[in-house]
C-alpha cells in the first residue's frame, strides 16, 4: 500500500533523481527533482543488488526543443567498492520509451547515463552524465541533449543514526541546447531515516528540490 | 499557472513524512548508547552477534541494511552504529543464525561484512 502510495505521488509529480539507482536487495526508491525548466522522477525497485527496475518520467523545458517523456529504465551497479570508512560506487542506467513533445510522435525515446561516487563519514562527491532524446539523436552525438552534474559535499556536524543530518552541497551542472548552459547550486541536503530533501538556488535564482525516499 | 508538478510537492514531502514515521523501528530510546547507536533494546543485555561491516558510512543508505536483519527469522533486536561501523544483533531464544548467511544478506544491502563476532556470555560462578 504504501508503495502503491508512493508511486502515485510520484506519478502526479510526473518528474526524478539519480542519486542511489540502486538500493538494497528488496529495496523501493522513489525521487523527484523539481527546477525551472526541468522536472525528472524515478521510481525503481532493486531485484538484486546489482540490479534496480524502474520507470522515469522526464521533462525538460530550458532546451532549444523542449523534451518530455516516458521511459522503462535499468540501472545497473557496475561497481562498488567498500572500505572500513568509504564507499565508491560506478552505476549505469539505460531507459527506452516514449516521448510526449520533443521527438517525433512513435519515436523511441532513448536515455543513457553513468554515474560515479565517493563518500566516507562526512565528506560525498558524485558526477553523473546523461543523455537523452531520440534514437537518430543517438547517431549524432552532438544534437544529442545532454548533461552533466558534479557535486561535493560535507557533514560539518555529525549526528546520530536517528537523527536528522544536514549535508553543505556544492553543485555544478553543464546542460548541452540549454539557454544557460552553466549552473552553480549551493543546497543544503537533509536525511530523516529512509527520507531525503535537498533545497538550494543557483546563483543565478533558480530554486532546486529533490526528494527521495526509501520503502 | 504552476503545473501539476509543483502543487503536487507539497503533498509529496508531507508523505514522505508520514512514510518516514510508518517505516521507522519501534522505538527504544537511547538508554545512555553512544551517538550512532540505533534501536539498543532495554535490559538486553550485551548482543550476541556484533558483525563489523565496510562501506557503511551514511545513515539514509545504511536503512536497507538495517531492514535487512530485523526480517531475518532468528533476529530479535538491531542496532546500527555508524561510529564503530557495526550491526549489533540480539538472537530470540533457541534460535541461531549462521556466518555465512549474515555475510550474504549484509552483502544483498549493498555492503561488506569484514568481521563477523560471536559474543558468548559471561559463565555464572558454580553454586554449591
Amino acid at each position: 500500500m504504501r508503495i502503491l502510495l508512493a508511486s502515485l505521488l510520484m506519478a502526479l509529480c510526473s518528474p526524478s533523481a539519480v542519486a542511489h539507482p540502486v538500493t538494497f536487495t528488496g529495496g523501493f526508491a522513489a525521487s523527484s527533482i523539481h527546477r525551472p525548466g526541468l522536472t525528472h522522477s524515478q521510481v525503481n525497485y532493486t531485484v538484486h543488488r546489482k540490479l534496480a527496475l524502474g520507470a522515469t518520467h522526464l521533462r525538460i523545458r530550458h532546451l532549444d526543443t523542449p523534451l518530455e517523456g516516458s521511459l522503462a529504465q535499468a540501472n545497473v551497479l557496475l561497481f562498488r567498492r567498500n572500505r572500513p570508512n568509504s564507499q565508491a560506487n560506478l552505476y549505469m542506467s539505460l531507459g527506452a520509451g516514449i516521448a510526449h513533445e520533443g521527438v517525433e510522435l512513435g519515436q523511441a525515446l532513448i536515455l543513457g547515463s553513468l554515474q560515479a561516487d565517493f563518500e566516507t563519514d562526512n565528506f560525498y562527491s558524485a558526477i553523473v552524465a546523461m543523455g537523452v532524446g531520440g534514437l537518430d539523436q543517438f547517431s549524432d552525438l552532438g544534437e544529442l541533449p545532454s548533461s552533466v552534474r558534479g557535486r561535493i559535499g560535507v557533514l560539518p556536524f555529525a549526528s546520530g543514526f536517528e537523527s536528522l543530518q544536514a549535508w553543505a552541497v556544492m553543485q555544478v551542472d553543464y546542460t548541452t541546447q540549454a539557454d544557460d548552459p552553466l549552473s552553480v547550486t549551493p543546497l543544503l541536503r537533509f536525511f530523516y531515516r529512509n527520507v531525503l530533501w535537498e533545497f538550494g538556488a543557483s546563483l543565478d535564482g533558480k530554486p532546486w528540490l529533490h526528494m527521495m525516499i526509501h520503502l | 499557472m504552476p503545473s501539476i508538478s509543483w502543487l503536487a510537492l507539497p503533498l509529496l514531502c508531507w508523505s514522505s513524512l508520514a512514510l518516514a514515521g510508518n517505516e521507522a523501528p519501534p522505538p527504544h530510546g537511547h538508554n545512555g548508547a553512544a551517538p550512532g547507536l540505533a534501536t539498543p533494546p532495554e535490559n538486553a543485555g550485551p548482543p550476541q552477534i556484533v558483525i563489523t561491516v565496510d562501506g557503511m558510512v551514511c545513515s539514509f543508505c545504511v536503512q536497507g541494511v538495517e531492514r535487512t536483519m530485523r526480517k531475518i527469522d532468528a533476529v530479535a533486536n538491531v542496532a546500527l552504529s555508524l561510529e564503530s561501523k557495526t550491526i549489533s544483533l540480539w538472537l530470540k531464544p533457541d534460535h541461531h543464525v549462521e556466518d555465512e548467511f549474515l555475510a550474504d544478506r549484509i552483502k544483498a544491502s549493498g555492503f561488506d561484512a569484514s568481521n563477523i563476532e560471536r559474543i558468548t556470555p559471561p559463565t555464572p560462578p558454580p553454586t554449591e
